[in-house]
């Protein structure tokens, strides 16, 4: 076993559909419900939507601390992705979802950094919160979920990222398909290409990489310094697919993530962990300073806020 | 390599092979192999099989699918189920 002294989770949800709509879940059932039909099986829907459902029941963040204790991460990046503006099911406002994950950094101290996000179409408001987010609750980056909509440079989100900028948060983006209940057009890499030309002290993170448009992520980390990449989704994949990646001289643009709760029905945390670091894992070719990076350097430094004084 | 094997073993196992991935579609199953890293089988195909076993046994899918969580090698696979379709058979 590859060893490694320390590991923080770049890419986990908090698994509830308080956050999640049942509408987007039902979209992903329905992708499930073609794939077994395709292979001759009848499976009924809503057994399947229950199975998904009852792996959604962790609202405290409970279950995800004692897996990462399990797994032996020490700390996790919770990403809450607005779907409220795109999917109309959502239970609870987006202001009201910043306000419990807030909590959730006050029941688990020193376990969670929050990268949050607000679909730039509330306009205002939503600029307003995400500051507020920043100042008061101390969230540490900012969330997009460009499938709801949007472009990751589209200009309405120049005042978030003017926010990032003074703080020296970093911005996550989620990239490729999604539920069939979103759109995919913007769930491109290179959409976010002018944003990290224009915001050049902004550090962007292209979340799945490892698995959607490689090519294109590898690119942008290669060329754009304040561009990296998370790996979560590499639980879909064997794991010699990460190969490509690992040969390409990013490794430290490369982040450790598992996209927690997304998995959980192949397994817990710790199997994913271990995936990577057996003997015969790809990264066992990398040097010690690679796989720090890699599991939590990297990220660490992007988490390290630096706000701005009058005049800088 | 298994022991003798008893028809409701002989069934999960033909249902196992029913699911795998391509890639280890052909390979001789072994108990001590795992279902992630010697059979590359995915959440998909670790759902495709709990339907499959549902369907054949008249089972709950949650009854399996909760314990997905401590099942690693296909000895695990064996046991579980045969505990599950037991339990269901008494019930």
């Amino acid at each position: 076993m590859i060893e490694i002294n320390r590991i923080i989770d770049g890419h986990c949800h908090v698994a509830s559909t308080d956050f999640t709509p049942r509408s987007f879940l039902e979209g992903v059932i329905d992708n499930v419900v073609s794939a077994l039909a395709a292979q001759g099986l009848r499976p009924d829907r809503n057994s399947l939507l229950k199975l998904y459902l009852d792996k959604m029941r962790d609202p405290d963040c409970d279950e995800l601390i004692s897996e990462m204790a399990d797994a032996g991460i020490e700390k996790a990046v919770l990403l809450l992705p607005d779907f409220t503006y795109a999917l109309k099911d959502s239970t609870l406002t987006i202001s009201e979802m910043f306000d419990r994950h807030q909590a959730l950094l006050q029941r688990h101290p020193d376990k969670f950094f929050v990268f949050a996000g607000v679909d730039p179409r509330w306009g205002i408001d939503g600029i307003q919160l995400f500051e507020k987010a920043v100042n008061e609750y101390g969230f540490h980056g900012l969330k997009l979920y460009p499938p709801c909509g949007y472009s990751p440079s589209d200009r309405t989100l120049y005042p978030y990222y003017e926010i990032c900028a003074h703080h020296g948060l970093p911005v996550l983006t989620h990239t490729g398909a999604t539920s069939p209940t979103l759109g995919f057009e913007t769930a491109r890499p290179i959409f976010i290409d002018q944003a990290a030309l224009d915001f050049p002290t902004i550090n962007f993170i292209l979340a799945h990489g490892s698995i959607n448009y490689v090519e294109e992520c590898i690119m942008l980390c290669a060329f754009r310094p304040n561009i990296y990449l998370d790996i979560s989704g590499f639980e879909m994949t064997p794991v010699e697919h990460l190969n490509p990646l690992l040969n390409r001289g990013i490794n430290h643009k490369i982040i450790f993530g598992t996209d927690w709760p997304v998995f959980r029905m192949q397994g817990p945390q710790k199997s994913f962990v271990e995936k990577l670091l057996d003997d015969d894992s790809p990264l066992g070719n990398l040097r010690k300073y690679e796989l720090e990076a890699i599991f939590h350097k990297s990220i660490q430094a992007l988490l390290n806020r630096q706000t701005k004084t009058r005049g800088e | 390599m298994f022991g003798s094997r008893d028809r409701t073993e002989t069934t999960v196992l033909k249902l196992l092979r029913e699911t795998l991935p391509a890639r280890s579609a052909r390979m001789e199953i072994l108990p001590e192999m795992t279902l992630q890293k010697d059979l590359a089988m995915d959440s998909l195909a670790l759902l495709a099989f709990t339907v499959r076993l549902g369907e054949e046994f008249d089972i709950d899918l949650n009854q399996f699918a909760d314990r997905i969580g401590d099942i690693r090698t296909v000895n695990d696979v064996l046991v579980t189920a045969k505990r599950i379709i037991e339990q269901t058979k008494a019930a």
